[in-house]
């Protein structure tokens, strides 16, 4: 049973030869006990899976992210302190240090090239946030959605564009609140949406020379780092909504943002 | 490469399985593949690459430990975790939490790598520097131990 079962699993993982492939199937449908071992096999992965996400799940440490971004090619990382046994110690100091520096260090980049440049184009600044924040659980906000008014007030005067909060119930997205960044060396405001499976969504918007007035956005779609993005301008400004890679209906959400924002 | 940290960290967790660490080795990483950036092939995943980088310095870690531990110079494809009780019994021991955590990295990784990542059992093999077959019956060990612990729930429950 053991070699059977070994076959099994690699038959799951398609690793099997054509053949092999096919005996296993004719036996899968004559004998219980066989598709039983491979039920059995299918739930340990599911259960692997699950975990797996979940720990991708977790919130990258923003000194991490920092230390890595403000890290010029060809450099070593300065490292803050020999690497400790101790973790809690280690992370606590890491944030200690490095946690006043942040809102600083990442507005600095680096191309692959390894060299730094200026400016990369918002959207990219706009994933290495996503890609950090999006992982926050208790802090994925630094002002709640109960204080939408304080937000368009705050955010719309910083950013140099008026917005209203896009409701986007219709897609399944909560409205979570907002945060400023910083991309291209300019404000960003960013709202962000969860979906009830903790998938988080956002919608970054920061003034533009080359938004014009045209009656209908003219949308389009990117994927950068990792993430699918689709973007528009309007009205002397420039919108993004930004969701995980693959995630359906991006752009029907960012066609109802541009209606309501 | 920022854009990758939540999967890089993940990788090295499996490794570490203490997330301070894995944040440690991830930087140590992610610092050594910009040192070395001229060397990276662009045609070759990002990802992939930085797993290797990742792998092979906690190699490293590993052996200083436990050099440094007296138990002297050890073979690669057994550097992968530090000195623990046998696999099945340190999974027994700690019942049924933890579950994919409580699994040793050399099955963990096989089961991160080719259930969640994708890779194929070459691909495995060659980054983890084991035969297939080797690579073939440690995801079938991480499986058969997660369906027992799958049973212990049961049980539990029931």
């Amino acid at each position: 049973m053991k070699d059977l079962s070994i076959k099994l699993s690699a038959y799951l993982d398609g690793e099997l030869e054509a053949g092999d492939a096919l005996a296993i199937e004719a036996l899968l449908e004559a004998d219980p006990a066989a598709q039983a071992e491979l039920d059995a096999l299918m739930a340990a992965d599911a259960m692997a899976q699950e975990q797996f996400a979940a720990v991708l799940r977790e919130p990258v440490p923003l000194a991490l992210a920092q230390k890595i971004k403000s890290s010029p090619v060809g450099m070593p990382v300065a490292r803050p302190a020999p690497r400790l046994v101790s973790g809690a110690l280690a992370a606590g100091l890491a944030l200690f240090i490095f946690g006043g520096a942040g809102g600083y260090l990442l507005k600095d980049q680096i191309a692959p090239s390894g060299t730094e440049v200026a400016s990369a184009g918002w959207l990219s600044d706009i994933a290495d946030y996503h890609a950090v924040y999006a992982g926050q659980q208790r802090h994925l906000v630094e002002v709640a959605a109960d204080e939408a008014d304080h937000i368009q007030t705050w955010l719309g005067g910083t950013v140099g564009v008026a917005f209203s909060i896009p409701d986007l119930s219709q897609f399944g997205l909560t409205f979570e609140g907002g945060r400023l960044l910083v991309a291209n060396a300019k404000p960003v405001a960013q709202l962000m949406y969860r979906l009830a499976d903790g998938t988080v969504i956002a919608l970054c918007l920061q003034s533009s020379a080359n938004g014009g007035a045209a009656p209908a956005p003219e949308f389009k779609q990117q994927t950068i780092k990792g993430f699918d993005f689709v973007s528009w301008k309007a009205d002397g400004a420039a919108y993004v909504v930004i969701g995980p890679g693959g995630q359906p209906n991006l752009t029907g959400i960012a066609a109802l943002a541009a209606r309501e924002v | 490469m920022i854009g990758l940290l939540p999967r890089l960290r993940r990788f090295a967790v499996t490794l570490c399985r203490s997330g301070p660490d894995a944040d440690d080795l991830v930087q140590d990483a992610c610092a050594a593949a910009l040192q070395k950036w001229h060397h990276y092939d662009p045609a070759q995943p990002l990802d992939r690459w930085m797993f290797r980088i990742i792998r092979n310095l906690w190699i490293s870690e590993i052996r200083k430990r436990q050099v440094r531990q007296g138990q002297g110079q050890i073979p690669a494809e057994e550097a992968t975790e530090l000195q623990t009780a046998d696999a099945d019994d340190s999974l027994a021991a700690k019942q049924v939490q933890g579950k994919v955590s409580a699994l040793p990295a050399e099955l963990s990784q096989p089961l991160l790598l080719i259930c969640t990542e994708g890779y194929s059992y070459r691909e495995v093999s060659e980054l983890l520097e084991i035969p297939v077959g080797t690579v073939m019956s440690r995801i079938h060990r991480a499986r058969k131990l997660l369906v027992s612990t799958l049973g212990q729930a049961e049980r539990i429950t029931s």
